[in-house]
């Protein structure tokens, strides 16, 4: 790479490599890993993964098989701790006579592979590696799967002698943002990989050179790709531009694939445990999980924003805090949130701002019509009161209902729904007024509320200056390397504490929960899933 | 009808006209020989994917068409920079189709109540007031202002008439006129656009009226082209930030490009949007007043919601006027670059 590469020449390389990419299937000949991958197929078949304890066997199964097929470590590695793993498969298959010859199988592979001091993988990249030319850097792709990927301990890159620094890790978005590399080896078929960010890697001119490194029976599947809809002024002017595909062996039969898409799924069943479907559950509310590399892990509403702070984690101006959408955050971001200790942040803001101000009954008088709603609650449903305002052309969802009585939402924004949700609350004789004050009576309340919600950005604004204010003391300079989870606090009155967490996967997903478990953080620490 | 140096009407092209007569030469390979591109102590040759997109972008500003939609995709390895470039193509394209104009009828229609910046053709004595009204006196018509900010304090809150006949002595603008330093840059991008279109009116970046509105992560687009700059012909180079004479949307100051978030105030005329990224994508409904769309895609991003959305746009496109639109395309793109372009009605 040339250490003069900016945002312009980093760009120019990448059209330089989309000229005429290259992916080439080095299919290697290893018969106890061709072995191994038909055995555990044949295993995987017999388990009923809807069945906890032969689902836990067929996870278990998945790592030890995706240790072996994953890594570039030497087989005898202890960090690989096959033994220890094949332990454990055999206990946990005990009960189950009819695995017996498949598990021997298995055994017999992977007992001679932990006393491998080579491994074949490892001797490509090694050799590869050597003959890259001087200025080019070799890229292997290690987000394998979600959460730390089987075989990959995370000083693998550290553990090849003789590199010289020339092999990049490449696990996010964020490692490939400084530097467009000449090859990137995949380590295997990758079928557990984030798919966008494979299609990214593969699609979006990062290398001009792909080698995957396959075993007999593992297979790669490289995500499509769609094109424009043609049209009939830039027809027939356009360089088309496919990934030309090389193979030096062709492969076997798919043995992987049913198992890799369960593992896919189960993996995310395993953290969050959340349904796909909120036919049972209209008021869940649409979201996406974001696991972090400190094994901690939360819901966010999946059109909802995070904070985020830049690459480097240089945080010079307010600028450098920027709002990502929750569709939008990448494996390798830096994101920022309040610690569970500090629910009201924006409630003591917003008491601050109404405290120096005239109006401190701007709240009271915003709110006070909620009462009013949750008396008619107990004899309505939610249901009713949304059909109510449907009559009166005011259509609501019942959710929004369910939130306007709360706390946490201050009412309709939209002031016709307003409007005809206090004419409905009188009509009830929630509100003992008469027609003649309910103009004003809205008005008033209308008025406050918009005020109420001024205050509140306001009170935004100002914790994100407060926020800005103790990120700069900490990463202003520039010196100070963002850990994979940092604790803030904010001074001043609210004793705000503040987490900056490093985005480690995120199910693309969209999962349904209950409103309390967006931004509610779980502790994965000994979540079996995360090894 | 008087003219006045100031006003302007912005885009004049009410009928299928495309503005390729000045733009002729600057294809891509053209912009390629009289543009470099500068980094630190470092100098590049524009690379055919940038002087493609500088092409795209003012294709998509040249080419206006009645009662007509042009939506233009392009997908790319990345969006880098390429919002940039287009963005630049953009503002070449509108200096080469300005057509001085006359204010006055302008003016007259401008709302009662509308804010309104004027000041002496030599750029002194700054006014800001509100429109009144027109009135006619014997043969003369007069434009009524209320001032609001003004060098001498008593005149503020008085009002003022200026007789039509006298309308060409100052200089009225919908947008506050920029500050001093920021004049000397609109002049330096002026000059060195002046490089690239042949006979650039000197009016035009003095005129009211954006070229664009660029629909960005505006933190991001400021960032991707910091330290970069742009030399044409034998002048001297100038920023690309510079260049674009932009301004945030919800600002009323003078630019030539409006530059604005997806979440941010999108409201207003322009001749294009460019519409940087999926985001930027999704507000395209609420752009239903801007004529033509360019929007950029990393192909990462060009995903099964948007083709579908740009599917159904093929299915009403017509294919009325592409003799036309096809004139001045070049034979081939670089590879990397996918366009495609529709043509609808606008409703």
């Amino acid at each position: 790479m040339n250490t003069a590469e900016n945002c312009f020449t980093r760009t120019s390389r990448i059209y330089e490599n989309i000229r005429r990419p290259c992916l080439t299937r080095h299919e290697i000949e290893f018969p106890p890993a061709s072995r191994l991958i038909r055995a555990s197929a044949r295993l995987f078949q017999i388990l009923d993964r809807d069945e906890p304890i032969q689902a836990e066997i067929s996870r278990q199964l998945w790592v030890l098989r995706s240790t072996i097929l994953f890594t570039i470590l030497p087989f005898d590695h202890p960090a690989l701790n096959l033994r220890q793993q094949l332990v454990e498969l055999e206990n946990a298959c005990g009960g189950l006579p009819n695995a017996t010859p498949f598990l021997e199988s298995i055994k017999h592979e992977v007992s001679g592979l932990a006393s491998l001091a080579r491994n074949p993988k490892r001797e490509w990249l090694l050799n590869a590696s050597s003959e890259a030319s001087m200025d080019g850097l070799l890229g292997i792709l290690s987000a394998l799967s979600a959460g730390r990927a089987p075989g990959w301990p995370p000083s693998v890159p550290d553990l090849i002698p003789g590199a010289n620094g020339r092999i990049v890790s490449i696990g996010s978005r964020k490692d490939l943002a400084s530097s467009v590399l000449e090859t990137i080896v995949l380590p295997c078929a990758c079928r557990n990989a984030p798919p966008s960010f494979l299609f990214y890697l593969l699609h979006c001119g990062w290398a001009s050179r792909f080698v995957a490194l396959l075993y007999t029976g593992e297979t790669l599947h490289v995500p499509k790709r769609l094109a424009l809809p043609t049209d009939r002024i830039f027809e027939g002017r356009l360089t088309r531009i496919v990934l030309e595909q090389e193979r030096s062996v062709i492969a076997t039969d798919d043995l992987q694939s049913g198992v890799d898409d369960w593992i896919n799924e189960a993996f995310w069943q395993g953290l969050h445990g959340a349904a796909r479907a909120n036919t049972n559950f209209p008021d869940h509310l649409p979201a996406n999980y974001v696991l972090f590399s400190d094994g901690t892990g939360a819901f966010f509403h999946e059109r909802g924003s995070v904070l985020s702070l830049p690459e480097n984690g240089v945080v010079a101006r307010e600028g450098d805090l920027s709002s990502i959408p929750v569709d939008g955050i990448q494996e390798g971001d830096l994101v920022v949130l309040r610690s569970g200790a500090s629910g009201l942040l924006l409630d003591e803001a917003s008491d601050r701002i109404l405290g120096s101000s005239e109006n401190e009954n701007l709240f009271d008088m915003a709110t006070d019509w909620k009462d009013a709603l949750d008396a008619l609650l107990v004899t309505h449903s939610r249901e009713e009161v949304a059909q109510a305002l449907a009559a009166r052309g005011a259509p609501t969802r019942a959710a929004s209902i369910h939130q306007w009585v709360g706390p946490d939402v201050l009412g309709p924004g939209s002031e016709h729904v307003f409007r005809e949700l206090i004419a409905l609350l009188a009509e009830k004789g929630k509100i003992p007024i008469g027609c003649t004050e309910l103009k004003s009576y809205t008005d008033i309340r209308w008025k406050s509320l918009q005020g109420l919600r001024s205050v509140r950005q306001k009170a935004g604004n100002l914790i994100r200056h407060e926020l800005f204010k103790a990120l700069f003391n900490r990463f202003g300079t520039g010196t100070c390397r963002v850990a994979d989870r940092e604790c803030i606090h904010i001074e001043g009155d609210t004793e705000t504490e503040l987490l900056v967490l490093r985005v480690s996967s995120v199910d693309r997903n969209v999962a349904y929960v209950p409103p309390s478990r967006i931004g509610q953080m779980d502790d994965l620490k000994e979540n079996r899933w995360l090894g | 009808m008087v003219s006045g140096e100031a006003d302007s009407v912005r885009h004049p092209e009410s009928q299928f006209e495309p503005k390729v007569g000045k733009l002729k030469n600057l294809l891509p390979d053209d912009i390629r020989q009289r543009v470099s591109i500068l980094y630190g102590d470092h100098t590049y040759s524009v690379p055919d994917w940038a002087a493609t997109l500088i092409y795209l972008g003012s294709w998509v500003r040249s080419n206006s068409i009645a009662d007509k939609r042009l939506i233009v995709a392009i997908v790319l390895p990345t969006r880098e920079l390429a919002a940039a470039f287009a963005a630049i193509g953009c503002l070449i394209a509108g200096a080469s189709a300005f057509e001085d104009a006359l204010s006055w009828p302008k003016f007259k229609s401008l709302p009662t109540g509308r804010e309104v910046f004027w000041s002496l053709r030599d750029g002194t004595d700054r006014y800001r007031g509100k429109i009144l009204g027109v009135e006619e006196r014997g043969n003369s018509e007069f434009i009524s202002l209320c001032v609001s900010k003004a060098p001498r304090r008593k005149v503020i809150g008085t009002t003022l008439q200026i007789n039509r006949r006298y309308f060409e002595g100052y200089r009225f603008t919908e947008e506050a006129p920029p500050t001093r330093p920021k004049t000397e840059l609109f002049n330096a991008a002026k000059q060195a656009l002046g490089r690239l279109v042949e006979n650039l009116n000197p009016k035009w970046v003095w005129a009211d009226g954006a070229e664009g509105l660029l629909v960005t992560s505006v933190a991001t687009f400021e960032n991707s082209i910091k330290g970069l700059s742009l030399s044409i012909g034998e002048r001297g180079p100038i920023a690309i930030s510079d260049l674009l004479c932009s301004a945030r949307n919800r600002d009323q100051s003078h630019s030539k490009l409006r530059i604005e978030h997806p979440r941010g105030a999108l409201a207003g005329d322009f001749p294009v949007a460019i519409l940087d990224g999926p985001n930027a994508f999704l507000v395209h409904e609420h752009l239903a007043k801007i004529p033509n769309l360019l929007v950029i895609l990393d192909r990462s991003e060009y995903q099964q919601d948007i083709h579908d959305v740009l599917l159904s746009l093929r299915s009403i496109s017509c294919d009325s006027h592409n003799d036309d639109l096809q004139e001045s395309i070049p034979g081939t793109f670089p590879a990397g670059v996918e366009v495609a372009a529709y043509l609808i009605d606008h409703q």
